[in-house]
Order: structure tokens, then C-alpha cells, then sequence
């Protein structure tokens, strides 16, 4: 079923349209035409016979003898569109007549006939007056030929809205066909059949638009598999990096495997075996060997520690993220417990704020607390009274909480903060404060991993402060943050 | 119901560390026997009395065996896997004593049926403390099942 609103029924309904105009003015002027005609022939007849009538009574009137008019007018009454003759004299008394009713008396005002007209002729003798000839005609055959003209018209215009209907809406199918297998094209183009085609032939405007079509269709096509070739060839080379870049990637686990493997070993033996020589060849070496050797012990042991430290780091960035709710606050107080322990002697004054929950990886999250925590109790080591401070500030933002941890130890040169992340930097002299300056260096990376920051502050005898933040919603193993200052706090008295 | 030797096996291949966990034992009074085997392949003819040990009276199998894993011929890992797949061996005590932290060697030491996960430090008085409570525990407190020939 075709819509009203298609091409088809409009162009159908506008040549219907100016066809009924067009046929009504025809009909019209056909019509004028046929009852003029009509009009004419009754005047014709309504000459002649009054023509003859005026004639035959101008006699009569003048010898006012009328016997001879009387039979001849009715005979003229047997024309059935003459219905009534009436002839007056001068003083308009009615002397002959087909109404012989009337005949000798004045003339009636008023006389009846349907579908009728009177005609009145004056009849005169040079300049006397001699009497009225009045006739009635009947009107019925002007009637009648109307009426025959106006039913053949509309016959004609009924027959010629048909065919031009039929005709108007054939050609709009005949249209529509094409339009319709052009669109039918087009949307299956659209679902993605290239090589689909209108095969519209020949010189009008619709084959023209198809053929249009087609060629459009053969330039989207060519280009389509051009593309498809490029992209094929695209995920060639990126299937063969990535195989390339997860052979590196394996190349360097593997490496470092064997750097955790390998290389311990030897340093076990250099280690060891100084131990052994101490032990049992002490009686023949003088101090100064004791003190190389115990040299040789503490250097391979150092050295293990920073293959170690280095194995972590790399470890940060292999293992997938496993974020859940930590808290902080009883994460650092578990370490503070470790590192009482260890350091029994030690009397540091701890304030740590409670309920400090954020999504991060719960092994992760230690190492970062281990490494800022661990660091704070070494440097405040030489501090008589030692502080350590873990709070929440206001970050800049309700979604970017920030922690910090603050000490009161030996603190560092604002100069050299840039340097604190980078592995093996280190800002103490290495008799002061043991380490392998690799700590800060894993801190920064599992804080970037989870798309936070972190920056440092502090002054040489005056203590430091380490600050990181985690947005609250992670978006998963950002490559990096940055590591500036968002606050200039001179505050080197830190409280929660 | 068999008891079993006293004996230690050692799988270890660096003479280095052969020594010094000999040294260690020693020094932490562990009297037992320990026998010593350089390759994974020696380790499982000593413990299947072939190959070089043809004819070693099996019932005689050691009270614990301290596995390294990174072993010319045969892993450690693959050295485990056939003590736990054949019937004699199956419960044998077994501890893996290695430089490796490396997770993917610690798991699959437990999947085989490792009994426990050493690493080995590289500062000798921690390996001498390591080894001293190893034994401790392996050679004195320890029961071990009983020998099946």
C-alpha cells in the first residue's frame, strides 16, 4: 500500500486537479456555446411565425374581419413550442385568439403557462396604431438542449478524469518504481552491501540521479577495500610489534629473573666466605684485614639489598592493580608496631589520624606506607624528641584527598627535593643513613599507578614532610602523574 | 613400619653454596649424613637407587631433601614433580632452598607439593640462622612418614 504523501499520489492528484479545472472551463464555454445555439434556432422560429402572424393580421385589423385569421392561427398552435396567440386592437380588447375564452374581451392581466416567455409585437399602419400580436412560447426545448449539452459535457469530462487519472497515476508508479529501487539501494548501502547498484539505464532525471548513484557506489566501494587493506595491514604491524614488544618484555623479566638469580649467588659465596675466613683464620689477621674483610661483607650485603630494592621496583609496575577499600591510618599503625619492635629503644612520639580509607592495591598501599613510615623513623633517629605524623589534609579537591607523613628528623635541602624520587639518589651520606635510595623511587611509582601525586617538602635540621594523593574514583594504571608543590606550607610544626 | 636414615639429601650445584651450607650445618652441630647430589638427575637416581646409585637399599631414604631449583639436566621444579608421581617418593619430605623469589617459582613449588619455600640470603649469619631452624624444625621436631620401598 502506497502512502498518500508518496511522489506518486501527489503527481497523480495534481494532474487530476488541473484536469477538473481545465474540464469545467471547457464544459463551461461547450455549454454557453450549445444553449446559444438553442437560443438562436427559437428566435428563428419566434420571427417566422410572428412574422407571418403580423402579416396576416394587419388586414384583419384593418377590415376588423377575423373570421379568416382564427383557423390559421390555430393551426400555427399545432407547433408545439407556440402555445398561445393573442391579437388586441387598438383599444386592447382581444378580437382573435387560440383561447376563444378571451375572444371579444379585454385583455387578461395575467395568463399561465409553465417553461414559458410572451412575445409582444406592436402592428402599425404607416403611423396608426393598429394593434398587439402577443405570442406565447414555450421554453422547453432551450430547456431541453441545455440539459442534453450539459449531460454529454460532463460524460465527456467524467471519461477524460478517468483516463487522465489512470494515466497520472501509471506515471507516477512508473516514476516511483525507479525512485523506489534507488532508495531500496541506498539503504542497503547503508547497512553496509557495497556492492549494491541501481542499474538505472537511459537519459531522464531519475535514471540520471541512479547513475549518479552508481558511480558514487563504485567510488565507495574501491575505497572501502582500500581501506580494508590498509587497516589488515595496520593490525599486521601492530600484531608484529606487540609480539616484538612482549618478546622484550619478556627478555627483561627474564633478565631480571636471572639478576635476582644469578647474581645473589656469587654475592652469598662473597659474603659467606669472608664470614668463613673470619671466623676461622682470625688469629692470623691483623685488624686492618678484619676491617677489609668485614668491608667486602658489608658491600656484597648492600649490594644484594639494592638487587632486591631493584627487583621490587620492577615488580611495582608488572602486577595488575587490585584496588579495594585500605585504610591508611591502621595500615601505619601495624607498621609503627614493626618498627617498635625492631627498635625497642626508641621513643617516637606517633599521631595517627583515624579512619583514613581509600581504593587502593592493599600490597601496594603497605609498600608506599612502609618505605614514607620507614623513612621517617631512620631520620629522626638522631631527633631527642622524635615525631612522627600521618594526617588527612584538605586537597584541592573533595575527590583528591591527600595524606601526609611528617617528621621532625634531620629533614632535607628544598634544592635537592627534585632528586628524592629518582632511584639510587640519595641525599645522606650513606654512614649516616642506611639504604639504597630506591625506597622513594618504588613510593612514587605505585602513587602514579593509581593516578595520584606526590611531592615532598623540608628543611636541613627541621624535618620533612611527604605528601601523596589518590583521586577517590581510579581510572585504571594512568602512565604517570607529576610531582610538584600544590601548597606552599611553611608549616614546620606538624599536627593533625 | 621403617624408620628412615638420619640423611640429608643436598641438591645444589654451585660448589659455593654447597660449601656454605655445608659450613652452615656444621656450625649449627646438624651431625647428620648429607649426601650431595649437583644436578636434578643425580638427585632422582640417588632417590630411585639408579644410574650411579644402582642398588642403594631404597628403605634408606633420606630424612629431608633441600632442593635448589635452578639445576643443570633436570629443574627443581621438574625434580619435584617426580618425587611427588611415583609412589616410593610421594610423602618424601621435601624443602625448597633457592635464590628465587620469584612468585611464579614459589606457586608452583606449593602446586607440586613442596613442603616448604626457603630463599637463601645473601647475608651468611641470616643463611647460617635460616638453616639452623630448618634443620630445627625438619630434623628434630618434624615426624617424618615412614620409608616405602
Amino acid at each position: 500500500m502506497v502512502a498518500l504523501h508518496s511522489l506518486r499520489y501527489r503527481i497523480a492528484a495534481t494532474i487530476f486537479l488541473l484536469e477538473v479545472i481545465m474540464m469545467t472551463t471547457v464544459l463551461w464555454i461547450v455549454l454557453g456555446m450549445l444553449s446559444n445555439s438553442a437560443r438562436e434556432q427559437v428566435e428563428e422560429l419566434e420571427e417566422v411565425a410572428s412574422g407571418m402572424l403580423a402579416q396576416l393580421s394587419r388586414p384583419a385589423l384593418l377590415t376588423e374581419e377575423y373570421s379568416q385569421l382564427q383557423p390559421y392561427m390555430e393551426r400555427m398552435r399545432s407547433d408545439p413550442h407556440l402555445l398561445r396567440i393573442l391579437l388586441l386592437d387598438s383599444s386592447r380588447r382581444v378580437v382573435a385568439g387560440t383561447d376563444l375564452q378571451y375572444v371579444g374581451q379585454s385583455a387578461p392581466d395575467y395568463l399561465p403557462g409553465i417553461d414559458s416567455y410572451w412575445r409582444v409585437y406592436e402592428i402599425h399602419n404607416a403611423a396608426e396604431h393598429l394593434g398587439t400580436l402577443a405570442i406565447q412560447f414555450s421554453s422547453l426545448r432551450i430547456i431541453k438542449a441545455e440539459r442534453q449539452a450539459r449531460t454529454i459535457g460532463i460524460l465527456i469530462a467524467a471519461t477524460g478524469m478517468v483516463v487522465i487519472a489512470f494515466f497520472g497515476l501509471f506515471f507516477g508508479y512508473l516514476l516511483t518504481l525507479r525512485l523506489n529501487r534507488l532508495t531500496q539501494a541506498a539503504m542497503s548501502m547503508a547497512q553496509g552491501d557495497l556492492g549494491v547498484r541501481t542499474g538505472l539505464k537511459g537519459k531522464d532525471e531519475v535514471s540520471g540521479l541512479g547513475q549518479a548513484f552508481d558511480v558514487m557506489a563504485d567510488r565507495v566501494q574501491t575505497e572501502r577495500n582500500a581501506l580494508q587493506r590498509a587497516n589488515a595491514h595496520l593490525e599486521e604491524r601492530v600484531a608484529q610489534r606487540t609480539a616484538a614488544l612482549e618478546a622484550a618484555n619478556r627478555e627483561l623479566e627474564s633478565f631480571a629473573y636471572s639478576v635476582s638469580h644469578d647474581l645473589r649467588a656469587p654475592l652469598r659465596g662473597i659474603d659467606g666466605f669472608s664470614q668463613a675466613v673470619l671466623e676461622d683464620y682470625s688469629d692470623r689477621l691483623d685488624a686492618t684485614g678484619k676491617d677489609y674483610l668485614n668491608r667486602v661483607r658489608k658491600a656484597s650485603q648492600r649490594m644484594g639489598q639494592l638487587i632486591d630494592d631493584l627487583l621490587r621496583l620492577s615488580k611495582v609496575n608488572q602486577a595488575p592493580l587490585e584496588l579495594q577499600e585500605v585504610d591508611l591510618g591502621q595500615l601505619a599503625e601495624e607498621i609503627i608496631q614493626q618498627l617498635r619492635e625492631t627498635d625497642p629503644q626508641r621513643s617516637v612520639r606517633i599521631a595517627i589520624e583515624p579512619d583514613m580509607r581509600v581504593q587502593g592495591d592493599p600490597g601496594l598501599m603497605r609498600a608506599v606506607m612502609q618505605n614514607l613510615l620507614g623513612n621517617a623513623w631512620k631520620f629522626t633517629a638522631r631527633t631527642a624528641d622524635a615525631r612522627i605524623d600521618f594526617c588527612r589534609e584538605p586537597g584541592d579537591s573533595a575527590h583528591e584527598p591527600v595524606f601526609c607523613v611528617s617528621d621532625n628528623g634531620t629533614g632535607f635541602n628544598m634544592a635537592h627535593a627534585g632528586k628524592l624520587f629518582s632511584p639510587f639518589q640519595r641525599l645522606h651520606h650513606r654512614d649516616e643513613f642506611e639504604g639504597s635510595g630506591i625506597g622513594l623511587a618504588t613510593v612514587q611509582r605505585i602513587i602514579h599507578r593509581h593516578g595520584g601525586r606526590i611531592w615532598a617538602q623540608g628543611s636541613p635540621g627541621a624535618g620533612a614532610r611527604f605528601c601523596f594523593s589518590l583521586p577517590a574514583t581510579h581510572r585504571t594504571d594512568l602512565p604517570g602523574g607529576t610531582t610538584h608543590e600544590p601548597h606552599n606550607r611553611t608549616d614546620e610544626s606538624p599536627s593533625c | 613400619m621403617l624408620e628412615r636414615s638420619r640423611s640429608i639429601l643436598l641438591v645444589e650445584d654451585n660448589p659455593d653454596d654447597e660449601l656454605l651450607t655445608l659450613r652452615a650445618l656444621q656450625k649449627n652441630r646438624i651431625l647428620n649424613e648429607v649426601v650431595v647430589a649437583r644436578d636434578g638427575a643425580e638427585a632422582l637416581d640417588y632417590l630411585f637407587g639408579t644410574g650411579e646409585y644402582a642398588g642403594r637399599n631404597l628403605l634408606d631414604a633420606p630424612q629431608l631433601v633441600l632442593l635448589d631449583l635452578n639445576l643443570p639436566k633436570l629443574d627443581g621444579i621438574e625434580v619435584l614433580r617426580r618425587i611427588r608421581s611415583d609412589p616410593r617418593t610421594r610423602l618424601q619430605p621435601v624443602v625448597i632452598l633457592t635464590t628465587s623469589s620469584e612468585e611464579r617459582d614459589i606457586v608452583s613449588s606449593y602446586e607440586l607439593g613442596a613442603n616448604s619455600y626457603i630463599r637463601k640470603p645473601v647475608d651468611f649469619e641470616q643463611f647460617m640462622e635460616a638453616i639452623r631452624q630448618l634443620n630445627l624444625y625438619w630434623l628434630v621436631l618434624n615426624v617424618p612418614p615412614p620409608a616405602r620401598a
